[in-house]
Parts: structure tokens; sequence; C-alpha cells
């Protein structure tokens, strides 16, 4: 077949831009070390990899969380266990003043040192996170929970509604604690059996620090009951936390393994394989260079060379 | 020997012109519309010499264009395959770099945007992270606005490419006209200038490139072009006419039609076959408008989605949740009628988009508003602004600049692109509700300590689609209707926020005929009397109402929102109908009516008295001093001017009076026989005719007759008129009478009463009325004012929700904890849980009756994230086609990258064809330089060859010249 001299130069041409056209490509990969120079030009690796790192963005998000959850429970923990000792102490200085050797002056010391000891447990039970928030509050926890009325009675401002955030597709944990949780109400015997009555922890201090004071020691052995009612109150809370840091670990543990995983996918749908890349731009380059070489011989060979 | 010569010369002629072909396809070998030509050779006829017949030598035949019809048609129609697909693959790239962009995708915005609130659901008082989550959101509108306006961009672009390129077809079919009509004067194409023909082919296969083409050649080599798959509808341009083609673009872009001629032979063109205007359309259809209709849905969805949830909330400063994002709606102004749009103005507001509305100027001020998607009207005046005048229309503001004539009517329509309308609606931190809105404050006492979750959104304030008038489309007016009695369906709706209202009907006095009013949250507020039980139980059967708390048939006065009244009342004045008057004696039990809270005592009335209108003033006036108010009978039959017929004879209570045809000579004749029909007359300042009692009868019977056929002359039918009641009460005093124990509406018409239903309604809720009774329909007057401005939305005041246990059966009541109105009561469905409102309350265990349940606003909850949970839930919910957001978005752009693909991987396969067409084209019409220096030196040698026989034939000649 005939072959005109200008479809032939236009077809080398053609090749030749062609054939630059895919080094300067592979060049840019190179040059990025990513399959995906635009996302025009890897449509179905853009589209995968715009799902792939929002499912690592969202992980990142959830170990956020969890570490804000965990820094959360530390300073919980370490808030319950001090309130914990400071009523192991009071259950020791009960103890002291039941014992019929002490007198009043003494039992007036020791009620004293419990006062001190149930400040501070008031104390504790109104702490705050970094951010002024406090801790036992609930959901009003921009409000001073526990306050004393003019009466010295504690009254709790806070709420019992409870604070979820999402740890995990589809699985939340409590952020919040309400006074429920760590400083529950006991149940008193009162002189009606039917109606028990429920009592708060601070009116349980109060009246057992009045019982040392006024020296009544049915009072001092309520007192102590309740303070081991209280006391356990505290361990059981403390176990909770235990647990829910283990389960925080956890789940961090797997988050961060499954983000892993989604990185892992993502690499491999993006990273460019740079031994092949460079084979393939040798290849190209070769292409070109034949290409070039070829267009310079054939343009020489031509019958009117040959006319002189 | 001279034969020798001319046959020399004819040959160096010959290829002299063979050369010069030679040169002409050398120079022209870089010219792509150039067929390569040849020279045809033929012998010159012979010359006969005895019986030989000898060759003269040769001449050109022809000078030949190398040309295949058939090989230029393939390059044509690959050369239109291929062009198809260029306007895909170049825009489908481009919107991929902006839809898949790394950074300025809506999947790493949506991510964005959730990440914030995710971490503002650890700290919801945080004010920074507040900010941040504000700032993600203008973020994702930002984008969400860039991603929608680069689109319509596009869209902009390609329609000015397309008409650019129809214009480019025209151009194209003009040349082609011209060139056809230069083929024409030649008759064969045998004899057609190679030029010309060149010209032809470049300029199709030019066309070829826009469109798909039919070319049919003539015998002259003339053509007759057609848009490929249009039939004869399709002809473009042939030897006499060319059609100009052009394109309409839908408003909203989608579809576009070709049109052939559109101002002669109009013909109207489906689709195009090829071509890069094939390849447009294409674009447009199928992947441009689709893509930019998807983001709009994908706006519009989420955004209505967040601020649904985000409504329900509470935000730090302990208001009810706004908008979180809104769109801004464009309005455009249309003529209808009249052209009033020069002189108007739209200005977008923020708050829920206005439908499609026509106005309509009425004069005075006045405009009416027809709302195009529900069909509803209603007049509205404009309000005077410094700068100009203004209607105000929610969402929407039309200032009228200049001066409108009556009837001038204009459409107000909203672009709806949502996705170029999206923004964060407030920039205060303060305003983001992250808390929910409602507290639940279990009692004490409770039996258990239950776990209750709380969720909004539910539907059952809205209003249900129910048949029926409904008060808002009466403004304004005095509507009498025939309503039906028992219905399942309300008679009348009383939307939210109506004004004044009053439906009044006399009810008859042997079938009562009730009124009972409902509030969508189902309980009833007021009844007339007891309703009917198979009327009830068809209600409640229906589930309409889940069940249907009967009130009694007092007024529940405390129902939030609602002022209802049921009786007859007026100001200082009160005048009854004329009285019926039965047959039977009847009574009036003691406290069956209530005269301004008085209970009336009982009366016992005769059958058809002539006097019942002074018994019941006598019995209302030994109440005066309890109620205030005062009663009179009076009989006034008053007659206008025009309606005395005077030369007709009148009996007045069974007595002749004769007229003589002057009204004051009947006045006269009347007054004459006084003391005997107890009825005197007189004529009014306008000339009015009057009849009344006499003094000492008031309120007496007035029996009316001609004493044979015809009218009166009073022009009043024959018959019986009784008197009527007029109460009045000192200083304007309020008259008001209401239903008592066993009162009922029949008894309010026995003293000549209608009884209405009448109030306000600014509540949150829809009231419906139904009518019950023996008639199957009864005429009922219905009045309205204008709705009202919907009151803002504010907290739902403290409810409680009590168990209590009937007959064996666990049923909760709704209680308004300040007035302790029950709202509502219902059988408890523990799937179901209950719902109130828009809010919908559920139980970990079934409560038991007794516990109760407080919910009040949940103020000061700044550690409250459950709003912002709700909020958060939308990422992962499957609203957008069945699908999460972040599904949706990654399925586009999967879309428009298979598109992209697929015409590439198409364009690659054209291009092979295209390429090898060309090289066929190429080596039948192109030039080859190695051809054409050997053909140059083939000539060369036979013009040498033939100079070389002029030569032997002068020699040979001179030889004969020089024999002696």
């Amino acid at each position: 077949m005939k072959v005109s001299t200008n479809h032939l130069f236009a077809t080398l041409g053609r090749q030749l831009s062609d054939q630059q056209g895919d080094i300067a490509l592979l060049q840019a990969k190179l040059a990025t070390g990513d399959r995906m120079v635009t996302p025009s030009s890897e449509p179905r690796i853009a589209a995968r990899s715009l799902e792939l790192t929002s499912i690592i963005k969202k992980q990142d998000g959830f170990l956020d969380n969890l570490s804000r959850l965990e820094g959360r429970l530390l300073q919980e923990e370490s808030v319950v266990i001090t309130m914990r000792s400071l009523v192991t102490r009071m259950q020791e200085l009960n103890i002291r003043a039941a014992s019929d050797t002490y007198v009043g002056q003494d039992r007036q010391a020791i009620a004293f040192e419990m006062q001190g000891y149930r400040d501070e447990i008031l104390a504790l039970s109104n702490s705050a996170d970094p951010d002024g928030n406090y801790l036992f509050a609930g959901i009003r926890n921009s409000t001073r929970p526990f306050v004393e009325n003019p009466l010295g009675q504690v009254i709790y401002k806070g709420d019992g509604t409870a604070t979820l955030i999402e740890v995990d597709r589809g699985y939340t944990m409590r952020i919040n604690t309400t006074r429920d949780d760590v400083l529950p109400d006991l149940a008193r015997d009162a002189d009606d059996p039917n109606a028990p009555k429920r009592v708060d922890v601070f009116a349980v201090l109060d009246d057992m620090i009045a019982a040392v004071k006024q020296q009544d020691s049915a009072g001092m052995q309520r007192g102590l009951t309740e303070l081991g009612e209280v006391a356990s109150g505290l361990d059981r809370y403390t176990v909770d936390i235990g647990l829910r840091r283990g389960l925080v670990e956890t789940k961090a543990e797997i988050t961060t393994q499954r983000k892993l995983a989604m990185t892992t996918l993502l690499s491999r749908e993006r990273d460019l394989d740079y031994s092949k890349a460079v084979t393939e731009l040798s290849s190209h380059m070769l292409a070109l260079e034949a290409a070039q070489s070829t267009i310079a011989k054939i343009s020489q060979m031509t019958l009117f060379s040959y006319l002189r | 020997m001279s034969d020798m010569l001319l046959i020399g010369a004819s040959a160096t002629q010959l290829y002299r012109v063979a050369l010069s072909t030679v040169s002409n396809n050398i120079a022209n070998i870089n010219n792509d519309a150039y067929s390569r030509q040849e020279v045809s050779i033929i012998d010159n006829a012979p010359a006969r010499i005895g019986v030989l017949s000898v060759g003269t030598g040769a001449m050109v035949d022809a000078i030949r264009r190398n040309y295949d019809e058939f090989v230029e048609g393939s390059v044509r129609q690959s050369s239109s395959d291929l062009q198809m697909q260029q306007p895909v693959i170049e825009y489908t790239q481009r919107i991929l770099d902006v839809i898949a962009a790394e950074d300025g995708n809506l999947t790493t915005a949506v991510d964005r945007f959730f990440t914030s609130l995710n971490r503002l659901e650890l700290d919801p008082s945080s004010i920074s992270s507040r900010n941040e989550l504000l700032a993600s959101g203008q973020f994702l509108s930002g984008r969400t606005r860039s991603i929608g306006t680069e689109l319509a961009d596009m869209e902009r672009e390609s329609a000015l490419l397309l008409q650019d390129q129809v214009g480019g077809i025209n151009r194209i079919a003009s040349a082609l006209l011209g060139v056809n009509r230069q083929l024409d004067r030649v008759y064969s194409l045998e004899k057609q200038s190679s030029q010309l023909l060149d010209q032809r082919d470049k300029l199709l296969r030019d066309l070829s490139q826009y469109a798909s083409i039919t070319v049919r050649e003539n015998s002259n080599g003339s053509v007759q072009v057609r848009l490929a798959g249009t039939a004869a509808i399709g002809l473009l341009v042939d030897s006499a006419t060319v059609r100009t083609l052009d394109v309409s673009l839908a408003k909203d872009g989608n579809r576009q039609g070709f049109i052939l001629d559109k101002y002669g032979a109009s013909s109207s063109i489906g689709q195009l076959q090829g071509g890069s205007l094939a390849g447009l359309v294409q674009l447009r259809e199928q992947l441009l408008a689709p893509l930019a209709d998807e983001l709009d849905y994908f706006a519009s969805t989420f955004v209505t989605a967040i601020n649904a949830e985000h409504r329900a909330g509470l935000n730090i400063i302990n208001q009810l949740g706004q908008d979180l994002f809104s769109l801004v709606p464009r309005y455009a102004l249309l003529d209808t009628g009249g052209n009033p749009a020069d002189g108007l103005q739209a200005r977008s507001l923020t708050g829920t988009p206005s439908p499609t509305l026509q106005l309509t100027f009425m004069g005075e001020g006045t405009w009416q508003v027809h709302d195009l998607e529900d069909d509803s009207r209603r007049i509205i005046a404009e309000r005077a602004d410094p700068d100009a005048r203004v209607l105000a229309l929610g969402s929407v503001e039309v200032a009228i600049l200049g001066p409108q004539s009556v009837g001038a009517s204009v459409t107000l329509e909203r672009s709806s692109r949502p996705a170029e309308e999206m923004i964060v609606a407030f920039e205060d931190p303060r305003m983001i509700a992250a808390a929910g809105r409602l507290s639940v404050r279990p009692d004490p006492d409770n039996a258990n300590r239950l776990a209750i979750a709380l969720s909004y959104g539910e539907s059952a304030t809205t209003r249900p689609d129910l048949p029926g008038i409904s008060l808002e489309y009466v403004q304004n007016r005095n509507l009498v209707s025939s309503l039906p009695l028992n219905g399942s369906s309300p008679v009348v709706s009383i939307p939210r926020s109506m004004g004044e209202f009053t439906l009044g009907f006399m009810a008859p006095l042997d079938g009562g005929v009730d009124f009972h009013v409902v509030s969508n949250k189902f309980a009833q507020l007021a009844s007339s009397g007891e309703a009917p039980a198979d009327w009830l139980n068809s209600l409640t059967g229906s589930k309409r109402y889940g069940d249907f708390r009967r009130l009694s048939s007092s007024l529940n006065k405390s129902y939030p929102g609602t002022d209802l009244f049921i009786g007859a009342r007026a100001q200082g004045l009160l005048e009854s109908e004329r009285l019926p008057a039965p047959m039977q004696a009847s009574r009036f039990e003691a406290g069956e009516l209530k005269l301004n809270g008085v209970a009336l005592g009982a009366l016992d009335l005769p059958g058809n008295a002539n006097n019942l209108p002074a018994l019941a003033a006598a019995w209302i006036n030994t109440h005066s001093k309890a109620t205030g108010v005062s009663a009179e009978a009076v009989n006034i039959i008053r007659v206008a001017p025009g309606q005395l017929v005077l030369d007709q004879p009148l009996l007045i209570n069974g007595r002749a009076i004769v007229a003589a045809g002057r009204s004051d000579v009947l006045v006269n004749n009347i007054n004459t026989l006084s003391e005997e029909t107890g009825v005197r007359a007189y004529l009014d300042t306008e000339g009015y005719l009057h009849l009344t009692n006499v003094r000492g009868q008031e309120g007496q019977r007035i029996v009316l007759g001609n004493g044979g056929p015809g009218s009166n002359a009073l022009g009043l039918s024959d018959g019986s008129y009784n008197g009527t009641l007029r109460f009045s009460s000192a200083a304007d005093a309020s008259i008001s009478f209401t239903l008592g124990t066993g009162g009922r509406p029949s008894d309010l018409s026995r003293l000549g009463l209608a009884t209405t239903l009448s109030g306000t309604n600014t509540g949150d809720d829809d009231l419906h009325v139904y009518l019950t009774g023996t008639p199957r329909s009864i005429d009922v007057r219905i009045q309205a004012s204008a709705l009202l401005e919907p009151p803002p939305r504010k907290l739902e005041s403290p409810f409680r929700v009590e168990f209590v246990n009937t007959a064996g059966e666990l049923r909760y009541r709704v209680i308004d904890s300040g007035t302790a109105t029950v709202l509502h009561e219902s059988r408890f469905d523990f799937e179901q849980g209950i719902v109130y409102g828009d809010v919908r309350i559920r139980f970990d265990l079934a409560p038991q009756a007794g516990d109760k349940f407080n919910l009040v606003p949940n103020l000061d909850a700044l550690g409250d994230n459950s709003n912002l949970r709700r909020l958060a839930a939308i990422e992962n919910q499957t609203l957008f086609r069945g699908q999460n957001m972040r599904a949706f978005y990654v399925n586009e752009i999967n879309k428009i990258g298979t598109a992209s693909q697929l015409a590439d991987m198409t364009a690659s396969a054209d291009e092979i064809v295209y390429n090898e067409n060309l090289g066929r084209r190429a080596s039948v019409s192109g030039v080859n330089l190695d051809q054409e220096a050997a053909d140059m030196i083939r000539f060369q040698q036979a013009f040498q060859a033939a100079a070389q026989v002029i030569q032997v034939a002068t020699r040979l000649f001179d030889s004969l010249l020089a024999v002696r």
C-alpha cells in the first residue's frame, strides 16, 4: 500500500508526542511517589482513596475520643482513690471514737479531724477537669455540683443524665459521671419501717460527726455501718473505672490495628511501585529514542536524494 | 514524415503537462485537503494508410484526482465517532479534578465537619470546639458552593460551546452551498475542477467533526447533506438551499433540542448521532446535569437532616436550636400579565424558602398571593418602607418601586440550586444546640429506675392531610356552607396561628346538632354535647387520634394556646332571630343554659303561644340582678320602600287594610285599626315601613296575609311573624349564653340564638371541628380573620407523664404541669413508647401504674451532648438514596470516573479506526515523494525521448530535402 509522505510524517509525529506524554506522566508519578497524579488520571483510585482516607480519619477521631476518655478516667480514679483513703481514715477514727477509752475531749478532737476529712471529700467531689468542667455533675458540668446551704447541708446541683461518646462505630461509652455513680444515697432505717429514708453521703458524714461530738454511741455505730456502705460504693466505682479503662485500652488497640490495616490498603492503592515505574520509564524512553532515530533515517530516505 | 513530427510534438506537450502535474503534486505535499492528481493518457486517432492503421501518438485525456468516495465516507464517519468522545473526555476529567480533588472534595469536608462534631461531643461547652465546628461547617458549605458553582460554570461554558459549534455547522453549510452552486455550473464530474472538489471534501470532513452526516453525491459532484439518522427532515444543505441549525436549551439545562430552519419550515431533530456536538449533548444530559442535580440533592438532604436535628436541641443560652445551615434561595420575577416585573425587585431573606407564587395587584395596596404549589390564595397588603412599598412573603420580600396597574401579575420563582446556596446560618458559637431539649426527671417514688430515651422529630404536630375546610382559606370572608354531619373527617380545620374565627349554626329544635373540637395532639377540647357512641368508635377506630379522650361537654380552656367559646355572645346588645313556636308545650330545665355564668332557672312554655318572646324576656329578667342582662320582647317587620306592592290587599292579624296605592295611606290605615290588630306602623326617614306591636303587646306574633292569591301589599310572604328577643347590658358589658348541664345547641335555638364556636388558636397545634347530630347536613356560617404571624418557637412548658391502670390496661396520661390539664391519654404500647408532639419517649422496661415522669426544659445542661450525638448519627444514616453521604458522594465520583474511562477507551478504539481510514485515504489520495520522483524521471525520460523523435523527424525531413 502506498504511504503518502504527509501521512508518514503525521503518524511519526503523533507517535512521538504519545511517547512524550507517557514519559511526562511517569516522570510526575516518580517525582511524587504517587500513582495518582490527578484524580482524572486514576478515577478509580481517587474514589477508593477518598473512602479509605475517610475511614482512617474516623479511626483517628475514635482514638482521640478514647484517649480523652482514658484521661478522664485516670483523673476520676485518682479522685475516687483519695476519697476512699479519706473514708478509711474516718472509719478508723470512728472506731477509735467509739472505744470507751476515749473521753469527751478526745472525741471532740476526733470529730474535728473528721470534719476536716469530710470537707476534703466535699472538695474532691467538686473536682473539675482541666477545662473547668466538674467531674461529678452529670450534664450540668458548668455548675458546681455539691453546694453547702446555710444550714451546712450539701445539695446536689448536678444532673443524673449520662453523656455518651462514640468510641467505635455504633459503640458508645459514658464520659460523664453523676453523684449516683460515685456517692449514691444510702437507705437508712427510719422510725417507720415501711418508709426507709434515703440519705445522701454528706448527711451520713455529718450525722456521724454529730454523733461523735455528742458521744452518741448508737449514732457512731450507725455511722460506722453507713461509712462501710460509702466505702463499698467508692470501691465499686473504682472497679468500674478499672473495667472501663481496660475496655478503653482494648478498643484503642483494635482501632489502631484497623487504622493500620486501612493505611496499608491505602498505600497499596496509592503508592507507586518504583521498580515497575522505572522499568516502564526506561522502556518508554527507549521507544522514544527509537522513534526519533527512525524519523531521522526515514527523512533522509527519498529518491530525490539520488537525483543528480 | 510530418506524422512523426506531430507525434513527437504532441508527446512533448503531453509529458510537459504530466511533469507539471507531478510538480503540482510535490508542491501540495503538505496540503491536507489536496488529492493527488494524475495525468490520464490516451492515444490519438490512428491514421489510415491504405489497409494499414498507423498510430499518431498520444495526448492528455484528463488530469484525474485520486479519490475514493467510499474511503472518504469512512474517514468522515470515523472522525464523527472519534470527535463524539472528545467533550466527554475533556469535561469528565475536569469534573473529576473538581469533585475528587485531594483537599477540595466533599468527602474530606464532610469528614472534617463530623470530626469537629465528635470533638465537640467530648466537651460540649467548649467555645473553641464550637468555633471549630462552625468553621468546618463553613468549609463544607463553601466547598459545596464552589463545586456547585464550578459545575454551573461548566454547564454554561458547554452551552456556549454547543452554540458555538452549531454556529460552526452553519458556517460550513453555507460554504458548502457556495461550492455546490459552483459545481452545478458543470454537468459532469469528469469536468469538475479538482480544486473545487477538494474544497468540497474538506468542508464535509470538517462538518463531520461536529456531527455525523449522510452525504449523497450528485452526478456532477455537488452534494446533498443530511444530519445522520434524521431521514428527510434533517436536510442541512443541497444545491439550492441551506437550512440553519438552532439549538434550544431547556431552562434547567437538562434537555436540548435541535431545530432546523427555526423561522421557516422548521423541523425538530431528536438526537444527533455523532460528532462533538452529540458528545456535548451527551455530556450535558447524561453527566453534567445529573451530577449537578445529585449535588443539589446532596446539599438539600444534608441541610434538611442536620437542621431537623439541630432545631430539636437546646443551645448554650437555653434557646431552641435554629437552623444550622440555610439555603439562601434566589428569586426571579416573571411577568404573567401586564409587565409589572420591571417595577418589582425580589430580595431573599433567611427562612423556609417560598414556594412559587403568583402575585396579582388588586389595587389599593393589596395583592392576591396565589401559591401555585398548593393552590391556596390569600390577600395581603403592602407595607410602607422608607425606600419602597414592600410585600412581605415569608422568606422573600418584594419591593414595589413603581406604580402598578390593577390585574398586573408576576410569578415569583425560586431558583433551586441548593448546592450553590448553602451557608452556615449563624456565626455565634453559642447558638450550636448541643443539648437535648427536654430532660426527664423520674419521680423518686417510681417502682423502678428506668433508663429513658428521648427522641425528637416525630411528625404528630404536622398538619394531617384531612379533607374539610381550612380556615386559612376562608380569611376575611363570611362563608355559609352546608356541612355534613357524623363524618370521620373534620368539617373545618383551624390551623395554628389562626386569629379570630367564628362558626355558627342554628340547631333544629327536634334534633340535636353538636360541635366537637379535637386537637392534633389527640385530645377532645370542647363539645357542645355528648358525642354519639358509634361515631366516636368510628373515629377512634380509624386510629387517626389514637384514643379519643372525652373531656365531657365542658370547655378545656387551659389547653395551651386555645381560647374557645361555645354558645352565643355579644357586647352590650344581642338580638335574636325570630323565635320558633313549637306546637307542644316545652320546658327549660334549671341550669340548662347559663347567662354570663349564671345558671338560669326552669321555665315552662305553652305550646304554640303567640307571646313566647314576652315569656322568655320575663324569665331572663328575673335573673337580671345576677347576670347584668335585661331582655325585652320585640317584633319589628321592616319593609324597604321598593318592596311595597301598594295595589295589593293586606291582612294583618286577620283584619283587611287598604293601601290605596300610597304608603302614607297604608300607614294611616294600619294605625287606624291598631286597637284591633295590636299592630302599628310608621315610616322612617329613609322611607322604610316598620310594623311593630302596640305598647303592652311587645313581641306578639304578627300574622300577615292578603286574603287571596298573589303577594300582599308589603311584598312579604303570607304567614306568622314571631317576635324576637333583644338582650342588653349596661355599659357594653358582655352578654354570653353558654350551655349548662344538659344544655344543647337546640336550647339556644329556642331563644332564637345560633350556637357559635369562636376563639383563636395561638397554640402549636391544629384543631379540627366535627359535627354530629340527626340531620344529614346543616348550614354553618364561617367567619375567620387572617392567619397570625406564627409565634416564635419556644420551649414547651413542663409536662409530666403518668401511668394508670384502667380495667387491667396500662394507660398513660400527658399532663400539663402548670395547669394540670390532661393533654392526652392513651393505652401504653411498650414498642412504640410515648409520642407527644414531636417527642418520643422510650423506656428500657415497662413502667408500672403510678409511675410518673416529669419532662422539663433541659436548661443549663452545658455538658449534655445528646443533640450533638443525634447530629453525628446523620453521618452514617442512609438518607442519601439509600446510602450514607460518603458512599453517595463516592458513587457520584465513580459514575463520572466510569464515564471518563469508558469515553477514553472508546476514543482509543475510534482513533485506531480513524487513523487507519486516514492511512487508506492517504494511500489513495496522498502524495508520496518517491512516487513523484519516479514519475518525474519517467515523464522526463519520455519527454526526452519524444524530443528525440522530433529531432529524428527533422533529420529525416532534412535528409529528404537533401535528395537531389
